[in-house]
């Protein structure tokens, strides 16, 4: 019999708090770093030319911080699974359920502010660019964004992200309960590209080819919270305590 | 500037979220790593609020109109040239861009004109009404476009010199434009399809150069070059 009653929810919360005060972004602003170097000598080019010159147009993107911080996402997520992350659930009133709450807390936050760095990188390159080289040769396009247009985009790799650390945990979940996962994951998905190549793009169109906002959102939380439950379930099964 | 407050805004609010959230009295941000983070946070958004600070001006503006009809105007001008040069209408038709303007005196009634090889701009000539011993000249250009951006006001002009009586016209040294475009990324792509604004293909319009030189009335011109067009 105990005294205090307890509620999974403040518990859960409890830890989400304890997480993310333990939680480094240093490795995030190192990553994103090298992504805006890779950046800043631009995605693609195009050019003409006649006889007296030739004009090139160098296209520049910050694609490669978003897919960085996909990594780094997904590589947190991993790790949250491991022995380490978990028996410090131990120290605190917790169980599997809160555990796992907390953890799925964490990634909404990761998203979040994975998101928000990631798209407010470009604007950081576009700094750089214009105070390093001529700017009289830059072409406005789409160097002001429209707020609209940034806001999709940042609503849209919060729910990217959302997906890669539910898919990212549940890897380390499954690595966590054989080994050999590690080997037979990536494998499988080597093995469908090339074998089941129309199942796996249809694996991947199912997101990359939707064109509404909210209805990839619906795609994106209804698949993250089936990949987050069934970490859940397969954690549930593991011994107490390895 | 509505992304940057907006964005600002929306930092400012998740940080007081998360700080309201955690009530305990130890401060949020405990340990150096974090310190880090928020100052990466500010540097971002300081950034965000310079792209948005920057003067228009200093950039390569895209057409305003649409891109197929900025391509068919641009042809129409470079079709239409000579017919414009001829109403003297040159300094004043849109999308004529006039990248050089210099004048020489000359003591001498024969103007030995000497092109050098490789030059790509037409000459024309005009011959003024009075006999005032200078020589005009001026290089205009036609619409230079990739995609729906002009680059015109980009293209250098003819080195032109006049020794004793030879006008000596040289192209400028070849030279590459390196222009940039930003793109959005390609997780926006996914949602507003291929924008206009975004899409680059292969339509490059490359216009027209010429040198129109005004000389005096009187003036008898010779030259190493045979596509001389005068005007009168």
């Amino acid at each position: 019999m105990y005294s205090a009653k307890t509620n999974v929810f403040e518990i859960a919360f409890k830890q989400y708090l304890y997480k993310l005060k333990a939680l480094s972004f240093l490795g995030l602003i190192i990553l994103q770093a090298i992504a805006l170097l890779f950046s800043s000598s631009g995605l693609g080019m195009y050019g003409s030319g006649n006889g007296g010159f030739s004009v090139h147009v160098k296209i520049i993107t910050s694609d490669i911080v978003i897919v960085f911080t996909m990594v780094w996402a997904f590589a947190i997520a991993v790790g949250y699974t491991k022995k380490y992350h978990k028996d410090i659930d131990f120290t605190l009133v917790s169980n599997r359920l809160s555990s796992s709450l907390s953890d799925s807390g964490l990634f909404l936050t990761i998203s979040i502010l994975g998101a928000l760095t990631s798209t407010l990188a470009g604007m950081l390159l576009r700094v750089i660019l214009y105070f390093t080289t001529d700017h009289s040769l830059i072409i406005s396009g789409a160097f002001k964004l429209p707020f609209l247009n940034w806001f999709q985009s940042f609503f849209a790799v919060v729910m990217y992200l959302l997906l890669i650390c539910g898919a990212g945990y549940l890897f380390g979940m499954l690595i966590e309960v054989n080994r050999l996962f590690a080997f037979i994951i990536p494998a499988s998905f080597f093995g469908l590209a090339r074998g089941q190549n129309d199942l796996f793009l249809s694996m991947i169109r199912f997101f990359t080819k939707e064109p509404s906002l909210l209805l990839f959102a619906g795609k994106a939380i209804f698949t993250a919270a089936i990949l987050l439950t069934l970490s859940l379930l397969i954690f549930n099964r593991m011994e107490v305590r390895r | 500037m509505s992304l940057s407050i907006l964005s600002l805004i929306l930092l400012v609010v998740i940080l007081l979220g998360i700080l309201l959230m955690t009530k305990n009295k130890k401060p949020f941000v405990p340990n150096l790593r974090n310190y880090f983070f928020l100052f990466y946070c500010a540097v971002l958004l300081l950034a965000t609020l310079a792209v948005y600070a920057l003067p228009d001006q200093d950039f390569i503006q895209r057409a305003k109109n649409n891109p197929d009809q900025a391509i068919s105007e641009a042809r129409q001008t470079e079709a239409n040239l000579f017919e414009i040069a001829k109403q003297g209408n040159l300094d004043h038709t849109k999308g004529i861009y006039l990248n050089l303007s210099q004048d020489f005196i000359v003591g001498e009634d024969r103007l030995n004109l000497k092109l050098a090889n490789g030059m790509e701009s037409e000459v024309w000539i005009e011959r003024k009404d009075s006999n005032d011993g200078k020589i005009e000249v001026r290089s205009y250009v036609t619409p230079h476009l990739v995609e729906h951006v002009d680059f015109s006001a980009k293209i250098r002009p003819p080195v032109i010199s006049l020794e004793g009586n030879k006008l000596q016209i040289q192209p400028p040294a070849r030279y590459t434009l390196d222009l940039k475009t930003f793109k959005d990324n390609f997780i926006s792509a996914q949602f507003r399809g291929s924008s206009p604004a975004e899409s680059f293909g292969n339509t490059t319009v490359f216009g027209r150069q010429i040198i129109y030189l005004r000389i005096p009335a009187g003036m008898k011109v010779s030259s190493n070059q045979p596509y001389i067009i005068y005007l009168d």
